[in-house]
């Protein structure tokens, strides 16, 4: 698939169909590998893409201001690439999608195939320009078990769960700023006018933080993952997306990345929505 | 000046200016009787009801949180509360998910003549805080 990706980019490349491309390349050991961005089509010879492919590429295409890209993406990179997309970040028409096919990828601390990978619904690609190879999609639906059984403690028992887990954090911000579509140029956690969020260091703060962050992050994160593998102290953030993820599904049926033209669903309302809980 | 003097309860209101603020006045003027641990700050609409707002609340102590605004279709500014009516389930389960308790956080809907209401609805918020206290 190696030669197929540089053959396609190459091409890309040399018909100005793409200013950059944002691939993966080889870095200091086998079992890792790193962002590549290509200018020139010489250089194309350097893409790979092996199940080390950890990045979600679409974080670059924020960050890169250029007018035409193409982009490798995994089947679960796309819905970031959807989201942005939502989000006015970009024209459809200026990105170039390579979608991959995909059989999950591992974590090289653990080498174990990532949980977001067991049961994949997009092994094989879906709405990509370009896709390369074949997968087959997984026949289970995406599970949320571990955060219903995590719903059931009691709230007690969460404090003391998250307050451990927020001790170890160190604010180095990586989830943040691994994040696609934490993008703010001026984040909440700098400003100081007003100052939200000291920056003080303790668990009390630390969980403020990652408070704030999921409710700004509610409805458009695609639960890839991305700052839970980059969490250099292991807080199992992903038990926080996947439930913005669980949530929107059931309050809202909304899917994020899933459809560009959609309204995300705090930004929307709807005069038969329910309204049980209000006194 | 006993050490022992039991922490009052502290539940932070956040009323819209056009509803419930005058609905709170109202209790007031029709000689209701309510608890007294409820801090009332008045907003201009429950739309603008920004969530860090009421996560900065519990995180400096704020044992509740109620939030209150006009009914749906009688706001101010047309909209605003049904935004809010989709932002609070969402809020309230991620707050739940993070060890707050569903009894410290409500929504309510009280108009401006709807004194006895408010009065009930704070009634109901601070119980809930003390059988959150006493309970856990």
């Amino acid at each position: 698939m190696d030669k197929e990706l540089q053959e396609l980019i190459k091409k890309l490349l040399t018909e100005k169909k793409a200013e950059w491309a944002i691939g993966y390349e080889k870095a200091y050991d086998e079992f890792s590998t790193r962002p590549a961005f290509i200018i020139d089509p010489a250089d194309t010879a350097r893409l790979i893409f092996n199940k080390y492919c950890i990045n979600n590429l679409g974080l670059y295409l924020t960050k890169l201001k250029k007018n035409k890209l193409a982009v490798v993406c995994k089947g679960c990179d796309i819905a970031t690439v959807f989201e942005l997309i939502r989000e006015k970040q970009f024209k459809r028409e200026n990105v170039a999608i390579i979608g991959v096919a995909c059989e999950g990828v591992l974590d090289k601390r653990t080498n174990k195939l990532l949980e977001k990978c067991e049961n994949c619904q997009v092994k094989q690609p879906k709405g990509a320009d370009f896709t390369l190879g074949n997968a087959k999609n997984s026949e289970k639906p995406k599970s949320y078990a571990d955060v219903v059984e995590f719903e059931k403690k009691s709230s007690k028992e969460k404090l003391e769960f998250w307050n451990r887990q927020f001790e170890k954090c160190i604010r180095c911000y990586a989830c943040r700023n691994v994040c696609p579509v934490c993008y703010c140029p001026d984040c909440f956690a700098l400003r100081s006018m007003p100052e939200y969020l000291s920056k003080h260091v303790d668990a009390d703060k630390n969980k403020l933080f990652h408070m704030i962050r999921m409710q700004h992050v509610f409805g458009r994160c695609t639960d890839c993952k991305a700052c839970d593998t980059a969490c250099p102290v292991n807080i199992p953030l992903s038990m926080l997306t996947k439930k913005l993820a669980k949530d929107a599904k059931e309050l809202f049926n909304y899917e994020s990345g899933a459809d560009t033209d959609a309204r995300p669903p705090l930004s929307t309302y709807d005069e038969g929505d329910s309204e049980s809980d209000i006194m | 000046m006993s050490n022992e003097k039991k922490k009052d309860i502290n539940v932070v209101g956040f009323l819209c200016n056009w509803c419930s603020y005058a609905g709170a006045d109202m209790t007031g003027l029709g000689r209701n009787i309510y608890p007294s641990n409820i801090k009332i700050i008045r907003i201009p609409c429950t739309g603008r009801m920004d969530p860090m707002m009421i996560i900065e609340a519990f995180h400096n102590g704020a044992d509740g949180v109620l939030v209150s605004g006009c009914h749906p279709g009688d706001c101010h500014y047309s909209e605003g509360n049904f935004y809010w009516r989709r932002r609070y389930p969402h809020l309230k389960s991620l707050m739940e998910h993070f060890g707050i308790d569903k009894r410290r956080f409500h929504a309510s809907w009280v108009s401006a003549s709807e004194g006895k209401k408010f009065a009930e609805v704070v009634k109901k918020v601070v119980a809930d805080v003390k059988d959150w206290q006493e309970n856990g």
